[in-house]
């Protein structure tokens, strides 16, 4: 799947801005990090993710795709989880660093006492955009990343189809 | 298993082989070279990675097919996420996900791979058997007008109408169905890629091919006998299950110009050029939105090219300049290239079948590196540089001129921010195009010369037969041999070459 960039991404630059959060968060308590990022519900059976790294990716699936991906976002968010599970472990370990890493985005760089889970839409969608467009090159690569991953998975499910008036998959046609 | 071709997926105890020749990789130079040397009477072996999917295997589905038939899942890149490097991983390697397109080397490129690189014995008449049994092989013909759909049309009307040169493309198709999913697989088999080619006639001969096994590493390179290391995968490709070894006098490697640097780095074979001077031939794709229903997502994607601007002679390049050609992509891959999120992207979606896209082909010169890295995966450097950009932005003017010419309501560069064109006043608007790394959604289909050729060991990795330099019976027989952009299309010449450097093996 197009998931660009994640097999690429440095580890270091990844490990550094981990223990640049995790500097923080400590900085504020452990009461202080639970009130941030809350308590996830139960995603299901998951092979690498947690629950709030499901819900971290549902919530990146709707801000990258719209509300309409609300039906959606398990599914894509499962997927990734079962991608994850054929990648290399530094990788993994990679990303579920940018998983938390998004999270703590908006306390961290927006000067809010908010995760990203913790937003509504247009405020997610700002700052989701707000990376896209960041002068720092890891924070483009993260944004670039999920917006491959996701957009790829949920615009190669067929009830996303109708509304982009793709019939789907051909069966046999003639010329051209 | 199909004859000649076995599958050792899962396979955890495999046994070990022996051959005269061993080739790592089933794509257009390893298949070639495999046909050549069993027709020759070699006994020969093929390594292929991936697995082998032909037909309805080929489910013209995004997820699935990425996954399957790419490497890294159509995720590889350069380190700085720049540019999307898209390469092969199954049987018949990269001709079962291109676009079909056939561009021989032009006389131009020849002439300064002689003069640049000494390579005194690659002219003309030299190749000339060697090409036209490539392009026999492809079974190469002109699209028809009939083939031609909205979206190419719509390239043409405007090339036309601001009367500049194109033409409609060579391709390797026979009984295409216009299903329009060229990009990951054929699934009515239309291409004449290697896996319907090369691969069923080196079978004939004899060769053997074997599936979901990657070679990590060639030993012996001065030795009389090679041993080449090779984890069996399971059945996605995904877990090494077990390793078996092909001992051969000679070994060819034939997997890409990212890969085959990557074995022979590992191998620690070669010298201090293999992995460098990588080209990578950076595509800048543009969207145009109509009004009318186009519909790109049906015919053959990429049927018609803007050759005005191209130079097949360039004193200092060779192949220099741009060319713009049509091109489209089932949902998935289209939304991966756009630069919008939430509702606006839900709103470009929705124009999906409005669209027509087109890929800003620019020859560039080696700027690139292969090295390895801390898992199975190489790091690839590139620079883009600023001479590049500014064809790309030149590209890109041409190409809005183009769509405007045809009709289009807007066109779209689709970086982070956006660029559009609504009118030629807003041409302009193209000059702020940055491409900073991990903005604009380039990609790279014709990586080429990591382990170039060269009459002198100082300047290249490989000497003009192909041969590593400073082994014995080493070879390289893939776009990686190439010290500049062969074409615009990487296809033909590596079928040439392999067909001539392995008829000098044989011979």
């Amino acid at each position: 799947m197009a998931t660009e960039g994640f097999a690429v991404i440095r580890r270091r630059r990844f490990l550094k801005w981990g223990l640049g959060a995790g500097g923080a968060i400590l900085g504020a308590g452990a009461a202080g990090y639970g009130s941030l990022i809350g308590l996830a519900p139960s995603a299901g059976p998951l092979r690498i993710l947690s629950d709030r790294e499901h819900r971290t990716l549902r919530n990146l699936v709707t801000t990258i795709c719209g509300p309409i991906a609300m039906r959606e976002r398990h599914d894509v968010a499962d997927a990734f989880d079962g991608w994850l599970a054929d990648e290399p472990a530094n990788i993994v370990s990679d990303l579920q660093g940018a998983l938390l890493w998004m999270e703590l985005g908006p306390a961290l760089y927006d000067h809010r006492w908010e995760s990203f889970s913790g937003l509504d839409q247009a405020a997610r969608e700002a700052h989701f955009r707000s990376w896209m467009e960041s002068d720092d090159l890891v924070r483009r690569q993260v944004a670039t990343a999920f917006r491959k991953f996701v957009n790829l998975v949920f615009h190669d499910t067929p009830s996303t189809w109708a509304r982009i008036h793709y019939p789907g998959p051909a069966t046999g046609l003639r010329g051209s | 298993m199909t004859e000649g071709i076995e599958s050792l997926a899962g396979v955890r105890s495999p046994a070990d082989r022996s051959a005269d020749v061993c080739i790592i990789g089933s794509g257009c130079g390893g298949a070639t070279a495999a046909r050549v040397l069993a027709e020759a009477g070699k006994d020969v072996v093929v390594l292929e990675e991936g697995s082998d999917r032909t037909g309805m295997e080929l489910t013209q589905r995004d997820g699935e097919m990425y996954d399957q038939l790419y490497m890294d899942r159509g995720g590889r890149s350069t380190e700085d996420l720049s540019i999307s490097v898209l390469t092969a991983r199954v049987l018949g390697g990269g001709g079962v996900i291109n676009a079909s397109d056939v561009v021989p080397i032009p006389a131009g490129v020849l002439a300064h791979w002689r003069r640049a690189f000494d390579l005194a014995d690659l002219t003309d008449a030299t190749l000339a058997p060697f090409a036209a049994a490539a392009l026999a092989d492809l079974h190469a013909n002109e699209v028809t007008e009939a083939q031609m759909n909205r979206a190419n049309r719509l390239l043409q009307e405007g090339t036309e109408r601001l009367g500049w040169a194109g033409a409609r493309m060579h391709h390797n198709r026979v009984g295409c169905q216009g299903m329009g999913t060229c990009l990951i697989g054929c699934p009515v088999n239309a291409k004449k890629n290697p896996r319907f080619v090369a691969i069923p006639a080196a079978i004939e001969a004899g060769a053997r091919f074997l599936t979901r096994a990657r070679a990590v590493r060639v030993e012996g390179a001065r030795a009389d006998t090679k041993t080449v290391t090779v984890k069996t995968l399971d059945a996605r490709g995904y877990h090494e299950t077990g390793e078996l070894r092909v001992r051969a006098p000679i070994v060819i490697v034939a997997c890409n110009a990212v890969a085959s640097a990557q074995l022979l780095l590992q191998s620690g074979i070669g010298n201090e050029h293999v992995g460098q001077h990588l080209i990578l031939q950076p595509q800048l794709p543009l969207v145009a939105s109509f009004d009318e229903p186009v519909n790109a997502f049906r015919g053959i994607p990429q049927a018609y090219a803007v050759t005005e601007f191209e130079e097949e002679d360039h004193p200092e390049h060779g192949l220099w300049g741009f060319r713009i050609e049509a091109i489209m992509g089932t949902p998935g891959i289209v939304s991966t290239l756009l630069p919008y999120i939430g509702s606006e992207s839900a709103t470009m979606m929705g124009r999906y079948d409005r669209i027509a896209a087109s890929l800003l082909l620019a020859p560039d010169e080696p700027s690139g590196s292969v090295r390895l890295g801390p898992s199975t995966r190489p790091i690839i450097a590139y620079e883009h540089r600023e001479e590049h950009k500014r064809r790309l932005r030149a590209a890109a003017r041409a190409a809005a001129r183009i769509y405007l010419a045809a009709g289009a309501r807007e066109v779209l560069v689709p970086s982070v921010p956006p660029v559009t064109v609504r009118s030629t006043r807003d041409l302009h608007h193209l000059d702020a195009l940055e491409m900073r790394p991990a903005t604009t959604p380039m990609v790279s289909a014709h990586q080429q010369g990591t382990v170039r050729m060269s009459s002198s060991a100082s300047r290249g990795a490989v000497d003009p037969d192909g041969l590593v330099w400073g082994t014995r019976g080493v070879y390289v027989m893939d776009a990686s041999i190439f010290p500049s952009s062969a074409s615009s299309h990487t296809m033909t010449p590596i079928l040439t070459m392999a067909r001539y450097l392995a008829s000098k093996l044989a011979a």
